[in-house]
């Protein structure tokens, strides 16, 4: 049996692994700063509105 | 208060832990790809194959420090979990959790490659040995011990639920180890020793180790980026965030 199929999978398995690992926070922190921003802009508008209305 | 418990809380407050934490990360993670390539170069290049298994056996230069790797990071979680569970120390929590995805990459990695590894020098791919299976189980602990953390949705009564898993899994880790010795397995035994020394050839024990090391640097690098994340992620509306992450401070700016 040609033994470097299994070599070049086991391999790629092992590097998929570590760029999972280290995709996934990246992700995780783009849809964090995504949510804050969200946050901030929502808040943002609320002040404003709520200025619009005491004047 | 006890100096160390005392040493421990105050590195562990989120700002310092968050700052130092990315002061390391970039060198752990150069560190890390580095010693990996070193150790890819000597296993695929120099390292002769093996005069039984063939050219299979480069597959363990990845499998082994992988095993290694999903077992020592288990006893991470647990040691932090402990300690979050006795002295409430946050930082541990955070530190556990973050570790588990890791380690349950780690593991499931050791079981692809152990499976890849298995097919050309066994005849079959998986087999119900005692090592096979427990290393099973310890991924299904890993999983188990993540889903629970994200089924809760206070984070600090989570982290407690699933580090209480992690110390019951802990049981699990001298089955593993010992599994090879206790039963008659398909699996061989241990061929390098802390105590007892080592019967590999030092052209195949020098990848194998390097390759241990370089894994050990990428948790350390990974755990940093991961639990930086987690503190930014459970702190996001404190004043501390925006002062200590310079891209939280854009996005707000940007809002």
């Amino acid at each position: 049996m040609n033994p470097w199929p299994f070599v070049v999978g086991a391999y790629a398995v092992f590097f998929l692994g570590l760029v999972f690992d280290a995709a996934l926070p990246a992700l995780r922190k783009r849809r964090l700063l995504a949510r804050i921003a969200e946050r901030q802009q929502r808040e943002h508008t609320r002040r404003a509105q709520q200025r619009t209305r005491q004047t | 208060m006890n100096p160390l418990v005392r040493w421990f809380h105050r590195f562990g407050s989120p700002p310092t832990f968050y700052r130092w934490a990315g002061l390391a990360q970039p060198w752990f993670l150069a560190g890390a790809l580095l010693l990996g390539v070193i150790a890819l170069y000597l296993g695929l290049v120099v390292a002769p194959a093996d005069y039984l298994q063939g050219e299979s056996a480069r597959i363990l230069y990845i499998h082994v420090p992988s095993a290694w790797m999903s077992l020592f990071i288990y006893v991470f979680v647990a040691a932090n979990a402990f300690i979050a569970l006795v002295w409430r120390i946050r930082i541990s929590e955070v530190l556990s959790m973050a570790a588990a995805p890791v380690g349950a990459m780690f593991t499931a990695v050791t079981l692809a490659t152990g499976s890849l590894w298995g097919r050309p020098t066994w005849g079959t791919y998986w087999q119900w040995d005692a090592r096979l299976t427990s290393e099973l189980v310890l991924l299904f602990l890993y999983i188990g011990i993540i889903a629970l953390f994200h089924a809760i949705e206070d984070r600090r009564r989570a982290a407690r639920a699933a580090g209480l898993l992690a110390l019951v899994g802990v049981v699990n880790l001298p089955i593993i180890h010992y599994s090879v010795q206790w039963w008659s397995t398909l699996h061989q035994g241990p061929s390098i020793s802390l105590l007892g020394g080592s019967s590999i050839h030092s052209s195949m024990l020098w990848p194998l180790l390097l390759m241990a090391v370089a894994t050990k640097l990428w948790f350390v690098a990974s755990l940093a980026r991961r639990s930086r994340l987690a503190l930014l992620e459970a702190d996001s509306d404190k004043a501390w965030v925006l002062e200590a992450a310079p891209s939280l401070r854009s996005a707000v700016a940007g809002a």
